[in-house]
């Protein structure tokens, strides 16, 4: 039933497939975590209107399946004239979506800032700029690192999806292995346990740093 | 520490006239009148809800005023002068107008994150632009004189509440303000704590020729270091006098009712 | 858009079966966050480390990885080829409720000590307390998250298509293919969801209200009987 010398000629090609999916999380996570800035300062705009606009794309974003969304890149663009390679397609459809996930964590990073801590600032009468660098967003992104680091192990996941669009990650490598000799357990296996053995120890450091900065104050 | 002349009213620190201040439907600030001298020492006491700490914010532009003004060495802080006429001022008018103040509050907020010497070196620098040298040089001299520079590699949870108390003091004057407000400063601490704090506020007012305005509790400290005390009810000044007039004669009865509550 | 519109109905059948999915999804994924988050709290040490292990296991992987072990993988091992909706949903289950039940066990841990204490004091057995103590007041705390679970998991079914359950993404593609119009395909499709994703949180939203009212008329309820019973004495 279990074939090991299959398993092991098929998982140097799972490796790669691997190494491609780690790459292309890390990209994905720079672009979320500048994003989301963006759309968290956006959102804070004096404007009511910018910061409703704001809100419904982030909601929308956010709402709808990732899958869909990268569907809608990757055959849309080109019908436009624009053509790019799938992994970047993917680093940007997967890091937009993420960076609204993102911008909520910042969001709440900064409301925990307490108010008192405000207005220390203004009595020692520090620029607005001087008061964000030096007082607010220290602790406010202290604050929101732990739940940007589990979605960091989200995204490592969902990366899974983008054999939907061609890319050799780890789960389409298993699914050609599989597919050339019709021997599916041994590689949808062993990929299920190389997502678990990044994902388990990392959510536990996730844990771990929640913990430490006791956000639950 | 001189007053320099380039303000308007050199002799008047702060002026409150006819200032309200409203929340919503309640009126904290009820038409308040009220002056302080360049170096005078003023006690704002009063009972619990009569807007004594909103002077304070009012002040520090913590909170808008919705009418009045209110003059800092005769330079109107919420009304600028532009083509002609007085209009609301604008944010960079305002803060400018705010330099010469100071603030303690009633919870310290001490920057938690930070040591205690970069918390009294962080407004030099960033805003008066001293080199880092000059103002950590300007933080020990504060720090000794509030008695912790031992603790300046410290960072505030660490402490208790007086020494962070007496730190927020430090950190406050480090901007060597013509004028210092403090708010409630002793109200949150435990009562072994309150002593190392006022005596840091009386050297203060012994040794600097700042203006001074404390809402404050304690009574008898009020009556030690004032030249003035303001009794405060119903977010407005009732009465004001020197302190053996207010504590031991005072010609209101709100402030006797007051008075022989708090004393007993 | 006028060349995507005789395959709207066909569209509208891949949102029933997503709706369809969704609730049945849904329906197995509660039930299964609350047996999973009240092991977390157990008394038994043995109970939390099984049901940590557990919810470990099923948020380590995406569900695409799940579905396609549990579709193509298991029937090779215990010969047994699962209904594409079947595995579908329980899987989809399983994997929200794994995450769910996280939100449960904070909420279960949120029952201040003194309720408990009381309990004991009074001699109720754990499991009266369980269902007439600690449930009842820790409920409404579990409906926001449940709410975020439900619109997660309409999000997560987008992939069924990929086990032959012909949800919206599925007909989606089908439609693209036919007709090369894919922004407006996709367009629809992402407002549909989108749609679909606001009547879950209204609905959500109106389950939370009515569990607030429901909790506060019966307090007031039993103040009123307690007040006219100290009345008469």
């Amino acid at each position: 039933m279990w074939d090991w010398s299959y398993a092991a000629d098929i998982t140097p090609d799972l490796l790669r497939g691997l190494l491609l999916t780690f790459q292309i999380t890390a990209m994905a996570f720079v672009v979320s975590v500048i994003t989301g800035l963006v759309w968290a300062i956006a959102g804070r705009a004096p404007n009511r209107v910018v910061r409703g606009i704001v809100r419904l794309m982030l909601e929308f974003v956010r709402g709808t399946p990732l899958l869909v969304q990268l569907f809608l890149v990757y055959y849309v663009l080109p019908d436009y004239g624009i053509v790019l390679k799938a992994s970047v397609t993917a680093v940007l459809v997967i890091g937009v979506h993420y960076s609204t996930y993102v911008a909520e964590a910042y969001r709440a990073g900064i409301e925990s800032v307490p108010r008192e801590q405000w207005e220390a600032a203004r009595s020692l009468h520090l620029s607005p700029v001087r008061t964000w660098r030096a007082v607010v967003l220290p602790p406010a992104v202290r604050f929101a690192i732990p739940p940007i680091g589990s979605y960091l192990i989200q995204m490592y996941k969902e990366t899974a999806l983008l054999f939907a669009i061609g890319l050799p990650v780890l789960l389409a490598e298993a699914r050609s292995a599989g597919g050339f000799s019709f021997r599916l357990l041994e590689p949808f296996t062993i990929a299920g346990l190389m997502y678990l053995a990044v994902s388990v120890p990392s959510s536990m450091l996730v844990s771990k740093l929640e913990r430490r900065y006791d956000r639950a104050h | 520490m001189t007053v320099p002349t380039e303000f308007p009213d050199p002799t008047t620190a702060l002026r409150f006239a006819d200032v309200c201040v409203s929340y919503g439907n309640t009126d904290v600030l009820n038409r308040l009148d009220l002056t302080i001298g360049a170096h005078e020492k003023v006690s704002i006491i009063g009972p619990s809800g009569s807007g004594k700490t909103t002077v304070l914010r009012a002040a520090m532009t913590l909170v808008r005023p919705t009418s009045g003004n209110i003059e800092v060495f005769g330079q109107n802080l919420y009304q600028e002068e532009r083509n002609g006429t007085f209009r609301s001022a604008r944010e960079k008018h305002v803060r400018h107008v705010a330099r010469s103040m100071g603030m303690v509050f009633q919870s310290y907020n001490l920057f938690p994150h930070m040591s205690v010497l970069q918390n009294v070196i962080e407004a030099p620098v960033s805003v008066l632009g001293l080199t880092k040298d000059a103002a950590v040089d300007r933080a020990e001299r504060l720090l000794d004189m509030v008695g912790l520079r031992h603790k300046s590699d410290a960072y505030p949870p660490q402490l208790s509440g007086g020494q962070q108390q007496r730190i927020a003091i430090a950190r406050a004057m480090a901007l060597q303000p013509k004028i210092m407000l403090f708010d409630e400063i002793t109200s949150a601490l435990d009562p072994e704590l309150v002593g190392e704090v006022l005596d840091t506020v009386r050297t203060l007012a012994e040794e600097t020729p700042m203006a001074m305005v404390l809402v404050t509790h304690e009574m008898r400290f009020a009556r030690e270091i004032s030249d003035r005390v303001a009794v405060f009810d119903g977010g407005r000044v009732i009465e004001h006098g020197a302190p053996e007039q207010i504590f031991e004669a005072p010609s209101e009865p709100r402030t006797q009712q007051f008075l022989r509550a708090v004393l007993g | 858009m006028d060349a995507v519109e005789p395959y709207l109905p066909l569209l509208w059948d891949g949102m029933k079966v997503t709706i369809l999915v969704t609730v049945i999804g849904v329906a197995v994924s509660i039930p299964f966050s609350l047996i999973l988050g009240m092991g977390r709290v157990s008394r038994y040490r043995l109970v939390r480390a099984l049901c940590r292990t557990v919810a470990e296991f099923l948020r380590g992987t995406s569900v695409i990885v799940q579905l396609f072990w549990v579709f193509y993988a298991l029937p090779l091992v215990i010969e047994y080829k699962f209904d594409p909706m079947a595995a579908a949903t329980v899987v989809l289950g399983l994997n929200c409720g794994a995450y769910a039940a996280e939100a449960v066990r904070s909420a279960l841990g949120s029952l201040p000590q003194g309720q408990h204490d009381a309990a004991v004091a009074l001699g109720l057995s754990q499991r009266r307390f369980t269902w007439r103590i600690l449930l009842p007041q820790t409920f409404p705390r579990m409906l926001p998250p449940f709410g975020t679970a439900a619109i997660d998991l309409m999000k997560a079914s987008s992939v069924v298509g990929f086990v032959t359950v012909q949800d919206l993404t599925f007909r989606s593609d089908q439609v693209r293919a036919a007709t090369g119009e894919s922004l407006a395909v996709y367009g629809v499709v992402l407002v549909s969801y989108f749609a679909f994703a606001l009547v879950i949180s209204g609905l959500f939203r109106g389950l939370e209200r009515i569990v607030a009212a429901r909790h506060d008329g019966r307090s007031t309820r039993r103040r009123r009987v307690i007040m006219s019973r100290i009345g008469t004495a």
